[in-house]
């Protein structure tokens, strides 16, 4: 089959690798109908997350048909078409049960690694280092599913690719961080950053109720995408943004800010500056400057919520200004298995089409452009939709040859 | 004499079904690595953890240091509580 493979720092290749096989009683094999490039797929090509090694496969927001289950997984079928939730949980682990999915105790093979770097584990996830258990990902043509039984959901035929797809991630990332914020009537909330996660975190925080949401990035076309889902913008090239949000605010501050931007934050401040250096020299592992902007900006008693991906270790957190405002932090990695079901709903009923995101459709073999594109905002993109080659060209993969056999041994 | 490294793990089953499959020799292994693998068990106690959260695990393995005991634990957690050991690999 073929698959999306990184080799190094912004050195991604199609190429074609061994197809995926069915290993545990609970696994799956899904073919890929569409894929999608992640924002925080940015921080492995940019080469920032550890552990990942060249010949691993990417992507995580993936949905398919299946083509083979395991013994153990009784409620899909072959044919059923599916998306696949980024983080891979089993169901019966304390976390699991608590529905604090991607948290789950028994899905990262590698959680020791984890656990010596952050002291515990989170789940395991597709196509997202070592560190998260080397599953390979999704952006092939093939992917094998663990603990299938668990997280792939059945789309129902009137939701279409377009719109089914980023239930995988970004949607549910966006609305858990809005979640996060505990949005109270009247809550004004900022949102750092307008790339896909951003632009569900601005939708999702007026869907729940938000009075106002303040979109900051320094794209216009981005900027433009957080407008026209009703959000006040501010282009951080142009104003000072603590003193924006301040006066935008009523001086109160934003009752909640969301980080949608991680590890990579850019900026032009001292601390922004002095972040680049320190990662490039690892010296630090995460550019922290929107987290201590968002941290100095936040009203008194407010939330901070973290959707953005942080690897490591960060200097000068402003922990004082944390304290002093009796700030809560909340953040980690989507309990998406919590989010499919209702979200997909809302989809249907129409309250949100999250197809407004995509901007480049493509195949596989423009994933190397695609990403980028992204890591370096060219050509306008937000957000793409990637259908595999094979659908596109006819080609023929052992899934193909299987059924082709068994139905001329039928006739 | 050194004391012996011991690692905890709770694991989401009740003590009973957790001591029925300590027992078993076969599925032990698997835990373990393999039937050889047994014989270094040093010491194995499980205890109730608190409000029906399980069964509290403390393992000690000869020769074995300590990340080497929890990825056992890891297994037997894995075991009984997924059915089934998670590998992140593509194919056999």
């Amino acid at each position: 089959m073929k698959a999306v493979v990184w080799h190094g720092k912004q050195d991604v290749r199609v190429e074609r690798v061994k197809d995926p096989e069915i290993l545990n009683p609970r696994d799956a094999i899904v073919r890929v109908t569409a894929t999608a490039i992640c924002g925080s797929d940015m921080h492995l090509y940019n080469g920032y997350m550890p552990t990942m090694k060249p010949g691993d496969i990417l992507g995580h927001e993936f949905m398919g048909i299946v083509e083979e289950v395991g013994p153990e997984v009784r409620n899909l079928s072959k044919g059923d078409r599916v998306v696949v939730p980024f983080t891979i949980a089993c169901g019966n682990c304390e976390p699991c049960t608590r529905e604090q999915w991607s948290l789950c105790d028994n899905s990262n093979p590698n959680a020791g690694m984890a656990e010596r770097l952050y002291g515990y584990s989170c789940s395991g996830l597709f196509g997202y280092t070592h560190l998260f258990g080397g599953y390979a990902g999704g952006q092939s043509e093939y992917v094998r599913v663990p603990f299938a039984d668990i997280g792939p959901l059945v789309v129902p035929d009137e939701i279409d690719d377009e719109r089914a797809l980023y239930l995988t991630d970004i949607f549910p990332t966006g609305y858990m961080a809005a979640e996060n914020c505990d949005i109270k009537q009247g809550d004004v909330i900022a949102v750092w950053g307008c790339g896909p996660v951003g632009q569900f975190a601005i939708r999702s925080a007026l869907l729940i109720g938000a009075a106002d949401v303040i979109a900051i990035d320094r794209i216009p076309e981005r900027l433009e995408m957080a407008a026209a889902a009703g959000a006040r913008v501010v282009n951080f090239d142009d104003v000072n943004v603590l003193e924006a949000l301040n006066e935008m605010t009523g001086g109160r501050g934003p009752d909640a800010c969301i980080d949608c931007v991680g590890m990579e934050a850019h900026g032009v401040a001292p601390d922004a500056v002095l972040d680049k250096a320190k990662q490039a020299m690892r010296l630090e592992m995460d550019r922290a400057h929107v987290l201590r902007l968002a941290i100095q900006a936040i009203g008194k008693g407010g939330t901070l919520s973290v959707p953005g991906v942080y690897g490591g270790f960060i200097d000068k957190m402003p922990v004082g200004a944390m304290f002093e405002k009796g700030i809560q932090m909340r953040g980690g990695q989507t309990h998406m298995h919590r989010y499919l079901r209702p979200l997909m709903e809302k989809v249907r009923r129409g309250d949100i089409d999250p197809s407004f995101i995509i901007t480049h459709r493509g195949t596989l073999d423009d994933a190397p452009q695609y990403y980028d594109f992204m890591a370096n905002h060219k050509a306008d993109m937000v957000k793409s939709f990637l259908r595999p080659n094979a659908m596109m060209q006819g080609e023929v993969s052992r899934y193909e040859r299987s059924r082709e056999e068994m139905t001329a041994a039928s006739r | 004499m050194r004391k012996p490294i011991v690692q905890a793990m709770t694991v989401l089953v009740p003590r009973d079904r957790v001591m029925a499959f300590v027992q078993d020799r076969q599925l032990m292994a698997q835990a373990v690595g393999s039937k050889k693998m047994l014989g270094t068990i040093q010491h194995l106690e499980l205890c109730d953890a608190p409000d029906g959260r399980g069964t509290e695990m403390y393992l000690s393995m000869r020769g074995l240091g300590k990340y080497s005991i929890k990825e056992v634990l890891r297994r037997l957690k894995a075991l009984l509580e997924a059915g089934e050991i998670p590998t992140g690999r593509r194919y056999a």
